[in-house]
């Protein structure tokens, strides 16, 4: 699925991040294959993802390009 | 006679945002610090000496040097795809130093940089600062193994309590004695063989390494992913290795709070009223300017100025006549204190009004920043804001709207977009009431008396708002930017850190305005000596009797509204009207055209023809609800 249709509380994990973004994102410590945490969600707006001690907002349309799976813990 | 000092060590504090670079620059530092505006930006870059005792100075031997301490930006990485990258590779660049602080809770982000700047081979100390926050959250890092992954020598820190600083200081300085004298290799971090390998080419033509690296990696997308891809790889391996308790930790409740859509929309509204409308516009806007404006400098400066200038010239106040033809030396004096004048009333306005608001405004904004919850409104705010054109990042010049637009108009540098930039000023100069003109509207709505009148004008506000930014967002091709944001952990304060935020913006902005704030005083004192502006008066009366159905002597409040936007208001307090026409009056006069400074930054910022469109907009919009609210039978 796509990341602005994950809920809050669901573990992630990136299957495939579009190419404009890798280069922002790996540097702010998200990469595909990572397992995060869905933090928070804002309806219409960004989802907040946890990464060991660390969160980063990603804008809905952004969100929109970044696909992900729910993973069973 | 002492020789000269003549060599300067250039020494950079690099690193993330909100690690705690400030805390440590200060305590290096102490307060004499210079600002330097980096060129075509709002980044300001922090410098100031680093002094040595005179038993360092022996011990290290210092005698020739003078070290020089440069606060860069806070920045994930410097690839120069920003204001605030471009200039902290200036600093690198620059620097025969760096220290790299990195935060024990953020070791995986932050590593990613030190990498970074590894690679560039410069003499390099790294800084593991806000330790204690990783005590408390029970994360453990061998520090030995890190050091040796990285090659660097590592200074743990808790800046907020000073702990660890002072070993930095010596290491500093031992690593420029080091240097100086050769005797000892000085530690540059372990260089990345896979990276090595992919700027390998790129080495020959280049001066230096940095030049080499930055080549390679802005070559092409896929180079530069090749390239982060492997420090990525690199940085999680090392953290794996030297930090325990890699798991999710609990957040702290009330940081959960505030990203909660409802919980936190709501705390969003409280903290804005709080900081906007009590704290700037009522205590800062109303007590304390009030105290300035009226009990210091009209007291005592005004008088005094006054007094001297019309010995040698005579001021003429009230005159509307043509005093270049008729009393030329009377011009003069009356363009330096009359009633516009340029020696009176100019820094009335600047220091009374301006300077208090302006601190005040800062003041508010870094608690904001410090505490971590700016990232959080924006969170909150993106959703909406995307929809009008913006993403979340134009809430900091919004807000700033609410202090003084022109110097939120200069705030949208910050931002990445030309679109956003301009819808950003287009809803500044149009909806957004300065807190000077705040603090008077105030006092007119409270005047009618109960909730109406605010809701009334809120309400018109919020719907010019709102249709101005889905109209530009139709309007003007392209996107918003998006929005990417780190969130920082919330945390409490510092006034130090605040205060010192505060003195250096205020002080970097003033010096910006000031000249503007000259100019407009210039033009409207040239219009009243010409006698111009008796007939522009004269002239625009119809328009408010017959459109917006107010009594006439409200024109010359909105003719010296596009001078200084509250100056207007403060005259209309003395015409009678009835309510109805009250809240036309303040609607009008909030969606009325930009002051005259704002102008002069909008067209400085954009162009002439955007600062332009913008400006006759708002006549459209201020005259057309305003003839509609007129006409509604609300009261
Ligand atoms: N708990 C803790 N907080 C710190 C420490 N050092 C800095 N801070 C706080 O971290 C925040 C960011 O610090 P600042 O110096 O402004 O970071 P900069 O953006 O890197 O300049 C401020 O609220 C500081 O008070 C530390 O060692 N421990």
């Amino acid at each position: 699925m796509q990341l602005d249709q994950a809920k809050s509380g669901q573990s992630l994990n990136i299957n495939e991040i579009p190419s404009e973004l890798k280069s922002n994102l790996i540097r702010l410590g998200i990469c595909e294959g990572d397992r995060v945490l869905c933090a928070s969600k804002i309806p219409g707006g960004p989802v907040v993802l946890q990464k060991d001690l660390q969160e980063i907002a990603i804008g809905n349309s952004y969100a929109k390009l970044i696909k992900v799976e729910q993973c069973k813990s | 006679m002492q020789e000269l000092k003549t060599k300067t060590i250039n020494v950079a504090l690099v690193g993330n945002p909100n690690v705690g670079k400030s805390v440590i620059f200060n305590y290096l530092t102490g307060i004499y610090v210079d600002v330097s505006n980096y060129p075509g930006t709002t980044i300001e870059i922090t410098s100031a000496k680093i002094n040595a005792t005179e038993e360092e100075i022996n011990r290290y031997q210092l005698e020739d040097f003078e070290i020089k301490l440069v606060d860069s930006p806070g920045v994930y990485g410097i690839s120069s795809q920003n204001d605030e990258e471009t200039a902290t590779l200036t600093c690198v660049e620059q620097a025969n130093i760096i220290i790299n602080v990195v935060s024990s809770t953020s070791l995986s982000r932050d590593l990613f940089l030190t990498k970074q700047l590894a690679d560039m081979g410069k003499p390099m100390i790294l800084v593991i600062n806000q330790c204690d926050e990783a005590r408390i959250r029970k994360v453990a890092i061998d520090t030995k193994a890190l050091s040796e992954g990285l090659g660097l020598d590592i200074i743990e820190a808790v800046a907020i309590k000073e702990e660890g600083l002072d070993s930095l200081k010596a290491s500093i300085l031992n690593t420029i004695h080091s240097r100086n004298s050769k005797i000892a290799q000085v530690k540059t971090g372990t260089l990345s063989i896979a990276v090595e390998k992919e700027i390998a080419s790129y080495l020959d033509d280049c001066l230096t390494r940095s030049e080499a690296l930055l080549k390679a990696e802005n070559s092409s997308n896929e180079k530069r992913e090749t390239i982060y891809k492997i420090r990525r790889q690199e940085v999680d391996e090392l953290v794996s290795k030297v930090v325990s308790q890699q798991q999710f930790s609990k957040r702290t409740f009330v940081g959960h709070l505030l990203l909660n859509p409802i919980i936190g929309s709501i705390t969003a509204a409280l903290v804005l009223y709080l900081f906007l409308f009590q704290f700037l516009g009522v205590f800062i806007a109303g007590t304390v300017v009030d105290f300035l404006e009226n009990s210091v400098l009209n007291t005592y400066y005004t008088p005094f100025v006054e007094g001297i200038v019309s010995q040698v010239f005579p001021v003429i106040k009230d005159s509307n006549n043509n005093l270049i033809l008729e009393q030329p030396l009377a011009a003069i004096g009356t363009m330096l204190a009359g009633d516009y004048g340029l020696l009176t009333l100019t820094p009335t306005y600047l220091y009374a009004l301006l300077m208090p608001l302006v601190l005040g405004f800062y003041f508010g904004l870094a608690v904001l920043e410090d505490s971590g919850y700016l990232p959080r409104l924006a969170v909150l705010v993106d959703g909406v804001l995307s929809k009008l054109g913006m993403n979340g990042r134009a809430i900091i010049p919004l807000i700033l709207g609410g202090g003084c637009v022109t110097m939120a108009t200069v705030t949208t540098r910050l931002l990445s977009s030309k679109k956003e930039k301009i819808i950003t000023m287009a809803l500044l100069g149009l909806t957004i009431p300065c807190s000077a003109q705040l603090g008077v509207i105030q006092g007119l709505l409270s005047n009618i008396g109960g909730p109406k009148p605010w809701l009334v004008w809120a309400g018109t506000l919020f719907i010019v708002f709102v249709l101005t930014g889905m109209l530009l967002n139709k309007l003007i091709p392209g996107d918003g930017g998006h929005f990417i944001t780190d969130i920082p952990p919330l945390r409490i304060p510092r006034i130090n850190n605040i205060l010192q935020k505060t003195i250096i913006r205020s002080k970097v902005f003033l010096d910006e305005a000031t000249p503007a704030f000259f100019i407009a005083a210039a033009v409207v004192g040239s219009l009243q000596v010409t006698g111009l502006l008796k007939l522009v008066i004269k002239y625009s009366e119809p328009m408010i009797t017959e459109v917006l159905l107010l009594p006439k002597e409200v024109a010359i409040s909105f003719i010296l509204g596009m001078v200084r936007r509250d100056f207007g208001a403060f005259g209309l307090m003395d015409v009678p009207m009835s309510d109805s026409q009250l809240v036309t009056a303040c609607v009008v006069l909030t969606l009325f055209v930009p002051c005259i400074a704002t102008v002069a930054i909008m067209i400085k910022e954009q162009n002439f023809k955007i600062a332009m469109a913008i400006w006759l907009s708002s006549w459209f919009l201020a005259f057309g609800f305003g003839a509609l609210l007129a006409r509604l039978p609300l009261f």
